[in-house]
């Protein structure tokens, strides 16, 4: 039987671990945005002012501590992409409401994304990796364009289905963002241009 | 590119032995590392192109620097193809829809042959972030080729919607949309094709 002062602090030190291993992670995700894409444990422990000692105790090693910085930034961008009311309301609301998300996602898991990369160098764990997410971005989009898509047949279902999910997804907005130098003011205009264009019925 | 010489004096038959020898050589070192590359889609090592090739570590050394030189040499190799298979005829007179069939069909063959240079390309691009200068050399070529092609629909268009049909008609066929499209959404290249023309024709097209 554990008395109330042990336990208290055992609950203490939970908390403060927990603080600590988020700390840990949000600084190795700063480090992932300025370009330091698999900091190691004493990058984030300079940075962050934990001890690498503790650090050490929390992760592993230096890939446990980017894989869990990663899933953290990915949960968030979950959120972060999530729509209410999904396929709701008329389409110009839609495409903006989904490009927005989009957008927003993409600056938040830029770094991680390349962090990603540079992690699993093979191919398939690389699949594996963004397999979830990439599953998730479709069902949303065909969701959002439900009405839309409906009325297609199965083989313009398809196409505009697939077009419409290429756009929309992070590599897309890499492209435009990295390698065209657009803002995300112009992507977001492109991209809900372009959507437009596709999922409007042809007279 | 070496000039063929005269094989007339003795020292420099010698010469050209040696050449020949080491021209074959870096043929094959070549060749080699680019099939690593369509293999893995990443940047082989030195050791992994001598083992494939059956030349010695040190021989690799004595024909490239580094494997930056060689994998460069690659991809000067591929480019030169691509090049050669990058041609669409004047658009004048071509109607829209089989300009759009002919520019996809273009880019998802261009694809094929550039598929394991470009990811390990792009592999090293992510993770460095320095754009490789060949790289956009190629991007800007497809620009323009594709705002050449589609002119006639994209001049009377206002400037906002201009830059909209370009910018995403354009990345609709780049090699990263077509790597999606095959690699990813696992389609094949006629899938691929389709897909691209769907998205072009409807971009391009006036509402």
């Amino acid at each position: 039987m554990s008395s109330p002062s042990q336990s208290s602090r055992s609950d203490g030190r939970t908390e403060r671990r927990d603080d600590n291993i988020l700390l840990a992670l949000r600084t190795a995700q700063c480090l992932f945005d300025e370009g330091m894409l698999v900091p190691s444990i004493e990058d984030v422990a300079n940075r962050s002012g934990l001890s690498p000692r503790s650090l050490y105790r929390y992760f592993e090693d230096r890939q446990t501590m980017v894989r869990q910085a990663i899933d953290l930034v990915t949960q968030e961008a979950y959120k972060l992409g999530a729509i209410e009311n999904t396929g709701v309301g008329p389409l110009a609301t839609r495409i903006d409401e989904i490009v927005t998300a989009r957008v927003r996602v993409y600056k938040t898991v830029a770094g991680s994304l390349r962090a990603t990369a540079a992690l699993y160098p093979t191919e398939n764990e690389l699949v594996g990796a963004a397999n979830r997410s990439l599953h998730l971005k479709m069902l949303q989009c065909s969701r959002q364009f439900e009405p839309e898509l409906s009325c297609l047949d199965e083989r313009e279902h398809v196409a505009v289905s697939e077009a419409c999910n290429m756009l929309l997804m992070m590599e897309s907005i890499h492209v435009l963002h990295h390698r065209r130098g657009l803002s995300f003011d112009t992507i977001a205009d492109v991209l809900s241009g372009a959507l437009t264009k596709i999922l409007t019925p042809e007279s | 590119m070496p000039e063929p010489t005269h094989p007339s004096a003795d020292l420099g038959e010698d010469k050209d032995g040696r050449a020949v020898r080491r021209d074959r050589n870096v043929q094959l070192a070549v060749n080699a590392a680019r099939e690593l590359f369509e293999e893995t889609m990443r940047v082989p090592t030195i050791e992994e192109v001598s083992i494939r090739s059956g030349l010695s570590v040190r021989s690799m050394y004595r024909y490239f620097a580094d494997i930056q030189e060689l994998s460069d040499e690659v991809v000067r190799l591929v480019h030169d193809e691509a090049r050669a298979v990058s041609t669409l005829p004047d658009p004048a007179g071509i109607s829209l829809a089989d300009r759009v069939e002919a520019i996809a069909r273009l880019r998802v063959s261009l694809y094929e042959v550039v598929k394991g240079t470009f990811l390990a390309n792009a592999a090293r691009l992510i993770v460095s972030g320095e754009p490789q200068p060949a790289g956009a050399a190629i991007r800007a070529q497809m620009l323009r080729q594709f705002s050449n092609q589609f002119a006639q629909e994209l001049l009377p268009l206002d400037e906002t919607e201009r830059r909209c049909a370009i910018e995403s008609g354009h990345a609709l066929c780049t090699m990263e949309f077509v790597d999606i499209l095959m690699r990813w959404r696992s389609m094949t290249s006629d899938e691929a094709v389709e897909t691209i023309k769907y998205g072009l024709t409807k971009i391009l097209t006036a509402v």
